[in-house]
């Protein structure tokens, strides 16, 4: 494969700051919000994702500005993450900065949202994002509403279903992991790197280089996001990319 | 004095190419005006999504032939993404559409086995081993995204490429003062920028 893998900055957006918790809950202020992603740009992040979390408690996206702020000085491909509902919201990121939209509670919401994006703006400009928590040892639920709802929903059956339905890529979290800096959820990644086959993208859990080794083990995965690490200089986008090029990866430098 | 127009015609993501151009200080207008588009050094034609309707607005609009005059007169014309599949002659996005006819050559389907699409990422540039405008920056790092690929009549007309299991695609042309980009300069960090302040420069 000549693709280069993607290390890809997450950050969740409250107002114009940062904010992370730890398994999705109990967020704390990390810092300012234009400063750290212009901050990842400089250090080598092949994608940002700016995650407005209060847009889908109040149904409206406060993001656009902050989206548009931020392509003043940042120079990679940006998603915005949090409270798209319809085309007209894809519409507005997409003209406001935005390359690729990520969609969650929506998608489950109303499932044909997802063909009607890929329709309209194409699979590229659609990120499909999971949830997923490990209910035994061999399967995981999917859960919306930033992991506070339940859904029913297998994530296997579920991705399967996403990729089916026209999504450019998938973004699986393990909200077991997140925030916990104790390493990927492997059992689900390589689970669902085998059953789709358009670009994974895997978060959660990340704390050291170690844990990266251990990803890069796994097929078929495109790119990992990182948050928790980043924010608390746990890790620098370099020395995770380094432990890529270790790995036999090929990686933007 | 040295201006450069995006073409506006509500196709794609252009405040981010304003904004690179802005950032690399290169003055830059967003328009659909004939008259300003003339008064230009420079012309950028952006663009995402499908051909045909692409190409439906550019007729409609009249920009279609605002674009081929502007490339007959010798000043440098680029294409992004779609824009540069929008230089060739024909695609076959979805059926069979003309295209500007300014590079000869056509817009098909990437078909490699074993490869999904849309192709979408950073791939590694290999330029051709000609003298062009993208030389320093071979082996660069770029951000793609498209499922068509544009295959030139004429091979001299290829200026950079990029490789996916043993396959060239075509991600750069250049045809005298006409020039197509595949991948996005503008979402290609600062290597983007210095090459779109090449053209600029061109």
């Amino acid at each position: 494969m000549t693709k280069s893998f993607r290390v890809i900055a997450k950050i969740d957006i409250k107002s114009s700051d940062v904010i992370k918790g730890i398994n999705f809950e109990g967020m704390r202020k990390v810092g300012n919000g234009k400063k750290m992603a212009k901050k990842y740009f400089k250090e080598g992040a092949d994608e940002l994702i700016i995650n407005d979390v209060n847009a889908s408690l109040f149904g409206r996206s406060t993001a656009l500005n902050f989206l548009k702020e931020c392509s003043k000085e940042i120079f990679i491909p940006v998603t915005l993450a949090g409270g798209l509902k319809n085309i007209e919201d894809v519409h507005k990121a997409l003209i406001n900065g935005a390359d690729k939209v990520e969609i969650n509670t929506a998608a489950v919401k109303d499932k044909s949202i997802i063909s009607k994006i890929s329709k309209v703006f194409g699979s590229q400009a659609l990120v499909v994002s999971i949830n997923a928590k490990k209910i035994s040892s061999n399967k995981w639920m999917v859960y919306i509403d930033k992991g506070r709802e339940k859904t029913g929903l297998e994530v296997m059956k579920w991705a399967k279903f996403v990729e089916q339905s026209g999504a450019g890529e998938i973004h699986i979290n393990s909200i077991d992991k997140d925030g916990t800096h104790q390493g990927f959820d492997l059992d689900l990644i390589k689970k669902i790197s085998r059953v789709i086959k358009i670009p994974l993208v895997v978060g959660g859990g990340l704390g050291e280089v170690n844990h990266i080794d251990k990803l890069m083990k796994i097929k078929n995965i495109e790119g990992l996001s990182a948050s928790s690490a980043l924010h608390y200089n746990t890790l620098t986008i370099s020395q995770i990319k380094n432990t890529i090029i270790r790995a036999n990866k090929e990686v933007r430098i | 004095m040295k201006k450069v127009a995006i073409i506006d015609y509500g196709v794609g993501n252009i405040l981010s190419l304003k904004r690179a151009l802005d950032y690399g200080k290169v003055k830059c207008i967003v328009t659909k005006n004939e008259k300003i588009i003339k008064d230009c050094s420079h012309l950028i034609l952006p663009g995402v999504g499908a051909f045909s309707s692409a190409m439906q607005i550019l007729k409609e609009t009249k920009l279609d032939n605002i674009i081929k005059n502007f490339a007959e007169s010798g000043k440098p014309l680029l294409g992004i993404c779609l824009g540069m599949q929008l230089l060739f002659s024909k695609s076959y996005e979805f059926g069979k559409w003309e295209g500007l006819n300014l590079i000869p050559g056509i817009a098909k389907k990437i078909s490699i086995k074993n490869e999904n699409i849309p192709f979408v990422g950073w791939y590694k540039l290999k330029t051709s081993n000609k003298k062009n405008m993208l030389k320093k920056f071979d082996k660069k790092y770029l951000y793609l995204t498209h499922s068509y690929q544009c295959i030139t009549e004429n091979k001299q007309h290829v200026i950079g490429t990029y490789e996916v299991n043993k396959n060239h695609i075509v991600c750069a042309v250049q045809k005298k003062n006409i020039f197509g980009f595949q991948f996005h300069p503008e979402k290609s960090s600062y290597d983007g920028i210095e090459i779109l302040k090449k053209f600029c420069k061109s």
